[in-house]
């Protein structure tokens, strides 16, 4: 899980860091925590394992990915939940924590 | 996937033995017990028939248990309803390490103009008792103390707290919540003056629990209404919920000699296994031994967050519980983790594991290979 991701537009880095800790759309925590707990006001330890779910299923996607550049027009489905202006038009790479 | 559920602390599995006398009070025997014909009297009295049960269990005498909600509200009212009953002493000594519903109740208190002392715990999760000691006076309303701590397993010396209480003619409340079913409890060996329990940890229902008052204890009703429980608390009776607590609890001591010889050997077996296997793994509380519960292994590991680890092994079948709570907006560690001054590196990742009677030993070996593949996932 400690994987870290890289999210750029051109040559603007829009996002570094934790895959864990990546901007995620309020309207995805408040619909999933609904789904999952009945809460839409969820506390941060059910925000978080939100947020655990989602990722888990992000890297399912992108597993086989990793270390490559992924142009996200191809999966603006998968990165729709990502709080970052146009994320259909970024690129992301996927490392894993040396 | 199998699953392994390993947090028998939060709640327990309700005995098929305690479900099947529940199910008739669910069904054909539905009468209000307060009312006056013939089904209704007969569920008075099979009331009172748990409540003989649940006296037994702990030698207290049948008036001397009121049937509550749950330990949150028997805690409550044992607090609450005796601070209410002696407005002229104010001040309430609790210890740094108890349950939310004892921390909360004395916060409220406080604000009513009540004072509260909050005694320190060592790292083993031990409250000193030369200072419980120095801070008993002439105002000092009462002491309540967690007798088996849920997060950390640490058994105080309740006897010890009780003679020096005593001796200055101050009050004492135990919460057994987690005790009641693994320690054999006598209420008149110990001398308690109040004492609470709750049915969901001892393979009873949910939503029932129990408060042992002393007789002479006199305590002021803090849920008010009808004359039901000797007028001290309102309200229809949680009729399957009693009858399900009396079962539940003349079976726990009816088994407890074998529930404490099965929890030794979990408690044993795992813990050697995790020393083994984790070289970087630390107990929490107390020592293996009488000190502590004798189903209880709490660790933190370093490197790792307790919610992640918690994510990990939920995925792979293991249920768990962390020492960790929601603060404003972020996680942080308990109370507890932080009241025992546990190195400041290991806080974030505290994981408790806890046996019951439906454990199994052979799992062991399993279970431990699912926290390697968890941890290894996390540390990679």
């Amino acid at each position: 899980m400690r994987h870290q991701v890289t999210i750029f537009k051109d040559n603007d880095i829009l996002y570094e860091g934790y895959l864990i800790e990546i901007p995620i759309k309020e309207d995805v925590l408040t619909a999933w925590s609904s789904d999952l707990f009945g809460d839409p006001d969820p506390c941060i330890i059910h925000q978080t394992y939100v947020r655990e779910k989602l990722i888990d299923l992000f890297l399912k996607t992108f597993k086989k990915h990793l270390n490559e550049t992924i142009i996200l027009k191809n999966y603006q489905q998968e990165v729709a939940f990502i709080n970052i202006e146009n994320i259909e038009n970024c690129q992301m790479i996927i490392r894993r924590k040396k | 996937m199998k699953p392994y559920y390993l947090d028998y602390a939060s709640t327990t599995p309700i005995d098929k033995r305690v479900l099947s006398e529940m199910i008739p009070y669910l069904k054909e025997r539905y009468h209000n017990p307060s009312s006056m014909h013939l089904s209704a009297i007969a569920n008075k009295k099979a009331i009172n028939e748990a409540r003989e049960k649940v006296a037994r269990a702990i030698g207290a005498t049948p008036k001397e248990i009121l049937f509550t909600s749950g330990g949150t509200e028997a805690i409550n009212f044992a607090i609450k309803g005796f601070a209410l009953k002696h407005p002229n002493k104010k001040v309430i000594i609790t210890t740094a390490i108890e349950h939310k519903a004892t921390l909360k109740t004395v916060a409220f208190l406080e604000t009513l103009g009540y004072q509260a002392i909050y005694l320190s715990a060592d790292k083993e999760g031990f409250i000193d008792l030369e200072e419980l000691n120095n801070h008993l006076n002439e105002d000092t309303l009462m002491v309540s103390i967690v007798y088996a701590n849920n997060e950390i397993g640490t058994v105080q010396d309740v006897e010890a707290i009780i003679r020096m209480c005593h001796e200055k003619k101050i009050v004492v409340h135990l919460d057994a919540v987690q005790a009641f079913g693994q320690i054999p409890i006598d209420v008149k060996a110990l001398d308690v003056d109040l004492m609470t329990l709750s049915s969901h940890k001892f393979y009873g229902p949910k939503g029932v629990g129990a408060l042992y008052v002393k007789t002479g204890i006199e305590l002021e009703p803090i849920i008010h209404g009808g004359s039901h429980e000797n007028n001290l608390r309102a309200g229809t009776e949680n009729l399957s919920g009693i009858i399900g607590m009396g079962k539940a609890a003349e079976l726990v001591i009816a088994e407890l000699a074998s529930i404490q010889k099965h929890y030794r050997e979990l408690q044993a077996d795992f813990h050697a296994r995790m020393i083994e296997t984790f070289p970087d793994v630390k107990l929490i509380g107390a020592p293996l031994g009488e000190k502590r519960s004798f189903n209880h292994l709490s660790y933190s590991f370093t490197g790792i967050k307790g919610h992640e680890l918690h994510y990990q092994l939920a995925k792979l079948g293991i249920s768990v519980s962390t020492g960790s709570a929601c603060s404003a907006n972020e996680i942080t560690p308990s109370h507890v983790v932080q009241a025992i001054h546990l190195e400041e590196e290991r806080q974030p990742c505290v994981i408790r594991i806890t046996f019951g009677k439906y454990s199994k030993l052979k799992d062991h070996p399993q279970i431990i290979r699912l926290f390697q593949k968890a941890i290894t996932e996390l540390k990679a």
